[in-house]
């Protein structure tokens, strides 16, 4: 399979393989869509991904390479987030900055298994927290009144699953 | 790197793509964090949430202007409300209407209503005709079958073109009759009731005709929905089973009755275009085995096949019927009950590629018997076995079964043996090497639930593990047995009448793979259903955390998940939110005090009723787990 060569934001180049970087979807339809032929010494700028996290998402795609693709099912599958392979989990052992850097790279590259298992690393974060531990970890103001809050937590009561 | 990005700043789209990783326990609490993301919850909320307006009917007179309130205020939408009536609540009807009013005033909310168990009437059944329903799943058998139930259908139909009944469950359908001859049976005829429904993709109905009438409503309803693809019927001699197997898109039928049709089914099974057909049900029919071959032919393409012969008397076609049943070549489930056909069994039968799940019930099993079936069954995945009896001891069994190599799933319900082995046969992981799971339930003697058992299995990568006895405690020299076979166990699930010995606790605590273990009581009626008091519950509790904390003085911390599902529905209201928070903590408080124990209580899951507790030591002293891998104990 033939190298190709990625521009981070901040200009550093990664000289990588075609078969893992057509993992992102994103860098599949520059080169379908531009018209960038195998062996040619095309850079393909990807300016939303500094050089930190185009490296991890790279370190992600090289193991993750020979996965299935996803399909349409397994969008209707059970949304579990105790399926995090350990591998995956020990990966994701990074601050919380750099994984949110991860989302929104896997969102921009359109790479949904990581996407997908950064995204269940932070809805392990919110799980079984209260509104206060959930505010405390990702550092958000309450602006509900008390009266407000009561009135939420009253609606709650008339929901459930359907 | 810094945390220089907040989760704030994320694109909705992504906070929205986490939180349909969330159960709807902790939706509800990001609903609590901040305005933002409760109106971002309401888009992922809208697909997953309905509001169900039960509480109106319950909630005692004082407290309903304050849930009137509640909703008056509400930000939310919901494309979905659930209301459960039936006839004694009709004297709440005005408060639902005015509670749905409530909802309904606001702007651009659309309804996609899933109303269930509705009772039309009066006003209700004026403000319920207003929705745009696009589906209704109803069991009729209460008031439903009326003017207004029909004419509301008629006018949904007309105005909505998706509108689908999905399911017509027409229980008690004689009663139902009987109303509307009370509401001038001339003006809306049979004939009006079965044109009305056209569409119908699935019915069913457990009537026993013994009137006149149903019969040809019931031949008129079925000619006219040609589309019907599921039918459950009870079949007696009133019903023209001929005309209803005239359907050629049906793919599944389930068919229930007296036992005398068997002749006249397999004639129009014989003579039917039943080509889609992938699914067959029969219970309580005396087949013999000309009946079966008939329709065999027909059947050809059969996936899955449920026989439930109650009356089986005729013995000259048991075992023939048997080999006609493996004749049929796609098949893929297979499920026999009752007929103790293996007893005449020819040993030679034709080898079945396709079949992957067999199930058998109050089938006795001779060696021979059992041989015969996984010789030509090699691609066998799951093998139920439900009130069988084996001819032969334990260990055979699983020497036999050894000769299933794709096999993965392996349950026995009140499986009795004959005879035990007085040595410990040893079966190589080889033999087996596929299996994953496998289920033991005893309500006989504990004959399968021996600690040879489980060595003869010994090698074996079984990772889940469901064993339930309702006569006898499971010893701990058979958990012990569990826990030196099986080390690669993620998932042990154990019913019992008795509470487990302590030392059988410390064992399962030891095995150091096992990440989930479900533990409850079962007495002979199956699992144990009392309801729990509060009270009960509290001390049931306490008995528990106190009986794990002392056994577990290395654990890290100890996390216990309760799942009182027996009563969820009498603490509902009471435990959900803060409340419920509360209502633990300070119960734990009581008891963890005098042991010196801090703690920390979070809801899990407030919709399953289960609370999730989190003990740590005082002082720094935190208890230590000392696998590492354990993530939840149930009770």
């Amino acid at each position: 399979m033939p190298n190709i060569k990625l521009q981070s934001s901040d200009g550093e180049i990664f000289d990588t393989s075609l078969d893992i970087a057509l993992c992102s979807l994103t860098i599949k339809t520059m080169i379908d869509d531009c018209g960038i032929d195998e062996g040619e010494d095309t850079v393909v700028p990807l300016p939303n991904v500094n050089s930190t996290i185009l490296r991890k998402v790279l370190t992600w795609a090289q193991y993750h390479k020979d996965d299935p693709q996803p399909t349409e099912d397994d969008d209707s599958k059970e949304k579990r987030t105790d399926d995090i392979s350990s591998w995956d989990a020990d990966f994701l052992k990074v601050d919380q900055g750099t994984l949110f850097e991860l989302i929104l790279a896997a969102n921009y590259l359109d790479i949904k298994g990581l996407l997908d298992v950064t995204c269940k690393t932070v809805a392990n974060m919110i799980k079984g927290k209260t509104p206060e531990e959930i505010r405390k970890t990702f550092n958000i103001k309450n602006d509900f009144t008390p009266a407000e809050e009561e009135q939420v937590r009253k609606e709650n009561e008339w929901c459930e699953e359907k | 790197m810094e945390d220089s990005r907040s989760i704030s700043e994320f694109p909705t789209e992504i906070r929205e793509h986490i939180f349909k990783f969330l159960p709807v326990s902790d939706l509800k609490m990001l609903s609590l964090v901040c305005w933002d993301w409760y109106n971002e919850i309401a888009i992922v909320w809208k697909e997953r949430i309905t509001l169900n307006l039960h509480r109106l009917v319950v909630d005692e007179p004082e407290f309903i202007q304050s849930d009137l309130n509640v909703l008056e205020n509400s930000k939310r939408y919901f494309e979905s409300i659930k209301i459960l009536i039936d006839s004694n609540y009709n004297k709440k009807h005005d408060i639902i209407v005015k509670a749905i009013q409530l909802i309904r005033n606001r702007e651009s909310l659309a309804y996609k209503n899933n109303i269930k168990y509705v009772s039309f009437s009066g006003e209700y059944f004026n403000m319920i005709r207003t929705f745009e329903m696009t589906e209704i799943i109803l069991s009729l058998g209460y008031e439903l079958i009326s003017v207004n139930f029909i004419s509301l259908f008629r006018e949904s139909s007309q105005r909505n073109s998706d509108f689908t009944w999905k399911e017509c469950n027409l229980i008690e359908l004689k009663d139902s009759l009987k109303n509307l001859k009370q509401l001038n049976f001339s003006r809306m005829g049979p004939m009006e009731l079965s044109t009305l429904c056209t569409e119908l993709t699935e019915f069913s109905t457990h009537v026993n005709y013994n009137g006149n009438e149903p019969g040809p409503i019931l031949e008129t309803v079925l000619r006219q929905n040609v589309y019907i693809n599921r039918l459950k019927l009870f079949v007696d001699s009133k019903v023209n089973v001929e005309s209803l197997l005239s359907m050629r898109y049906l793919k599944v039928l389930e068919l229930d009755g007296g036992g005398e049709y068997a002749k006249r089914l397999q004639k129009a099974v014989a003579n039917s275009e039943l080509k889609e057909l992938r699914s067959l049900s029969i219970q309580n029919c005396c087949f013999v085995k000309k009946d079966f071959q008939a329709m065999q032919r027909k059947l050809q393409n059969l996936e899955e096949l449920n026989l439930d012969f109650e009356l089986m008397y005729s013995s000259e076609g048991r075992d023939l019927l048997f080999e006609c049943c493996w004749g049929l070549q796609n098949l893929q489930k297979l499920s026999l009950r009752r007929p103790c056909l293996l007893r005449m069994l020819q040993f030679d039968l034709q080898s079945n590629e396709n079949l992957v799940e067999l199930s058998f019930s109050q089938i006795t099993f001779s060696e021979d018997h059992l041989k015969a079936i996984v010789k030509s069954t090699q691609h066998l995945k799951k093998l139920s076995c439900s009130s069988v009896y084996f001819e032969f001891i334990v260990d055979k069994l699983f020497e036999i079964l050894g000769g299933l190599p794709s096999i993965q799933d392996l349950v026995f319900k009140c499986s009795n043996i004959l005879r035990t082995s007085n040595k410990h046969r040893r079966i190589t992981s080889n033999s087996i090497a596929s299996l994953k799971t496998l289920e033991i339930h005893n309500d006989g003697n504990n004959a399968l639930l021996q600690p040879r058992t489980f060595k003869a299995l010994d090698g074996f990568n079984l990772e889940n593990l469901k064993i339930s006895s309702s006569t006898g405690i499971i010893s701990k020299l058979t958990v012990d047995a569990i826990a030196k076979t099986f080390i690669n166990l993620k998932s042990f699930t154990m019913l019992s009448p008795q509470m487990l010995y302590d030392a059988s606790f410390v064992t399962i605590l030891s095995m150091c793979n096992l990440q989930e273990f479900k533990y409850g009581f079962a007495n002979y009626r199956g699992i144990y259903q009392r309801k729990i008091s509060r009270k009960d519950l509290y001390l049931k509790a306490t008995t528990n955390i106190s009986d794990f904390v002392r056994l577990s003085k290395d654990l890290k911390y100890v996390q216990l998940c309760y799942r009182p599902s027996s009563i969820v529905t009498e603490i509902e209201g009471a435990l959900n939110g803060k409340l419920r928070y509360e209502f633990f903590q300070r119960h734990l408080e009581n008891t963890c005090f005098k042991m010196n124990l801090s703690l920390d209580t979070r809801i899990v899951d407030p919709k399953e009723g289960i609370v999730n507790f989190i003990i740590k030591g005082s002082d720094d002293k935190v208890l230590e787990i000392s696998s590492g891998c354990w993530k939840a104990i149930y009770i």
